[in-house]
């Protein structure tokens, strides 16, 4: 679905290489979070995987993208658009036109559709997403919330094959956050889509991905599966990314030698619960 | 909360108003600023273009804010003006000499009339537009363009470009605030602004920037600028709409006939 090879890119304005022979490959279905500290390169490998890097930057790219089979140094973005969706960051500024409505007919009547199924794939995004009562709302006046569903839903009716996040949840309260990453896990039961997200809070991150990709310099230090990455919670606080707080409570514990038995890390907090619980009852592992 | 919009949501006989009418009502109105010629006629073309904010007291704050950025640049345009059109009665003659060159500056009844008149129509031209856009949301203005024939990019172009005016004033208010917190005294209102053009400007332009950038980005990923484009929301017109706009064009042609073969209307007939 994605390949990369050899990936290397300079913005024209920094002689310094922000992406540095980046080797990726990502199968169909997979969900993969892409972290690192602040100027990694996390957002400018995105922008690579949907076609805005080379086309909407100046700069020099070296390497081989291949999306969906297309190069995007020859396909233009509009192209890749049909194939990929993405969430930025700033909410506000994917919501081009009035209403929520109006938002999410604009990429629909971008692709030409047939008006019965501009109107099929409407009706879908009301009945999965219960958002009747927000469609002639001005998208600009909802919540910040709000604006971040409205924006992923105006991606999602255009039924992509690969969805990109950057760091959507990053300007969200708690509650928010919470409701976002559960349409996101939703979705992430329909094995067809292939996700990648960009993010710098990683708690609710377990839920979704299977694949923790770690950015630092513009190279990946670490390309794992979730669980295995989260082992090494020390060496990832080292490089600039805070861990889940039950994987470095774990890795306090394990350090004054609370658990003698190799166990799996606990990702979620019902799993460290768990794993609390055993330990105060005196059962030492 | 950062205002990103002209448009003052609400329910009005204008607002209900078929986009489509609302876009003649608003080219019908240019074309008569730049058809009348005397102050008498463009301040009441001026005023009957304030009307319609007169029906609610939301529609008239809207207008004082309009009136806000509006006012100036008349008020600018009418002093300039006098100075360099003259005819008529004189009411004032000054001869001075700057080094070796000598000139007169004077004030007449041609030139004052015409100042006015300019102010007004200047006036008219910029509330006219902001009364379409205060009165209809953007896309429909959008949908009303296309209903022109006008292409969709370039409609959608002008759409964006009205969009960051109101940004632009919104950025403005917020690079002042910050200034102001970081202890610079902010006070004289448009001359403030003139006197320190550069440090604002600087700022705005770069955040003009960064936010040109990433809504592109946003409509590149929407697929903008596809060739296969639909259109689910183009307005249909009533019938009733279009008698409104038949008879505001017979008006209006009615109007610019007096005005070109019969000179009505206008100081100096031979000029716009």
């Amino acid at each position: 679905m994605i390949e990369v090879q050899n990936l290397t890119w300079y913005y024209q304005s920094n002689p310094k290489r922000v992406l540095d022979n980046i080797n990726l490959n990502i199968k169909q279905g997979e969900s993969v979070a892409i972290l690192g500290p602040t100027g990694a390169g996390k957002t400018t490998l995105l922008y690579c995987l949907c076609g805005l890097i080379p086309h909407n930057f100046a700069g020099k790219f070296e390497g081989t993208v291949n999306i969906c089979g297309m190069d995007p140094r020859k396909a233009n973005v509009a192209e890749i658009a049909r194939r990929v969706g993405y969430v930025f960051e700033d909410a506000e500024s994917q919501l081009v036109l009035s209403t929520v409505k109006e938002n999410l007919l604009f990429g629909l009547e971008n692709l030409g559709l047939p008006i019965e199924e501009i109107e099929r794939r409407i009706q879908w995004a009301i009945k999965k997403f219960s958002i009747e009562d927000l469609l002639e709302y001005d998208a600009h006046l909802l919540s910040g919330g709000q604006k971040q569903k409205v924006a992923l839903l105006s991606s999602l009716v255009m039924q992509p094959d690969i969805l990109l996040l950057d760091e959507p949840t990053s300007e969200l309260d708690p509650i928010s956050k919470t409701e976002l990453y559960k349409i996101l896990v939703e979705l992430r039961e329909n094995k067809d889509m292939t996700m990648i997200i960009v993010e710098q809070d990683l708690e609710d991150l377990p839920k979704l991905v299977d694949r923790v990709i770690l950015l630092y310099d513009g190279k990946i230090i670490y390309d794992k599966p979730l669980r295995a990455f989260f082992e090494m919670a020390e060496e990832i606080e080292k490089l600039g990314v805070r861990p889940i707080d039950s994987t470095l409570i774990y890795s306090n514990l394990r350090n004054e030698g609370f658990f003698r038995k190799k166990l799996s890390v606990p990702l979620t907090d019902d799993e460290a619960v768990l794993l609390l619980q055993d330990l105060f009852k005196g059962e030492k592992t | 909360m950062m205002r990103w919009s002209w448009y003052v949501p609400m329910k009005s006989g204008f607002h209900s108003l078929n986009p489509v009418l609302k876009i003649n009502i608003t080219l019908c109105i240019w074309v008569l600023s730049l058809t009348f010629q005397q102050p008498l006629w463009n301040g009441l073309l001026f005023c009957l273009t304030c009307l319609p904010f007169f029906t609610s007291r939301r529609m008239f704050v809207a207008l004082k804010e309009i009136l806000k950025y509006v006012s100036p640049i008349m008020f600018i345009y009418g002093i300039l003006w006098p100075f360099f059109l003259v005819g008529g009665k004189v009411y004032l003659n000054y001869h001075a000499s700057f080094f070796t060159r000598e000139f007169t500056i004077e004030l007449t009844q041609l030139g004052i009339s015409w100042a006015i008149m300019t102010a007004f129509r200047l006036g008219t031209l910029m509330v006219a537009a902001l009364l379409l856009l205060s009165f209809t949301k953007e896309t429909e203005v959008l949908y009303g363009m296309l209903k022109f024939r006008i292409p969709y990019a370039v409609a959608f172009v002008f759409l964006m470009a009205i969009r960051l005016v109101p940004l632009a004033l919104g950025d403005i208010q917020t690079i002042i605030d910050s200034r102001k917190a970081r202890g610079i005294k902010e006070e004289g209102g448009l001359i403030y602004v003139m006197k320190n053009v550069t440090s604002l400007m600087i700022p705005l332009f770069l955040i003009f920037l960064r936010r040109v950038q990433i809504i592109s980005n946003a409509l590149e990923m929407k697929c903008f600028g596809s060739s296969r484009r639909v259109t689910t929301l183009l307005p249909n017109l009533s019938i009733f709409d279009k008698i409104a706009i038949s008879l505001l064009l017979v008006a209006v042609a009615l109007l610019l006939y007096l005005r070109i073969h019969l000179g009505m209307f206008a100081l100096i007939p031979s000029r716009i």
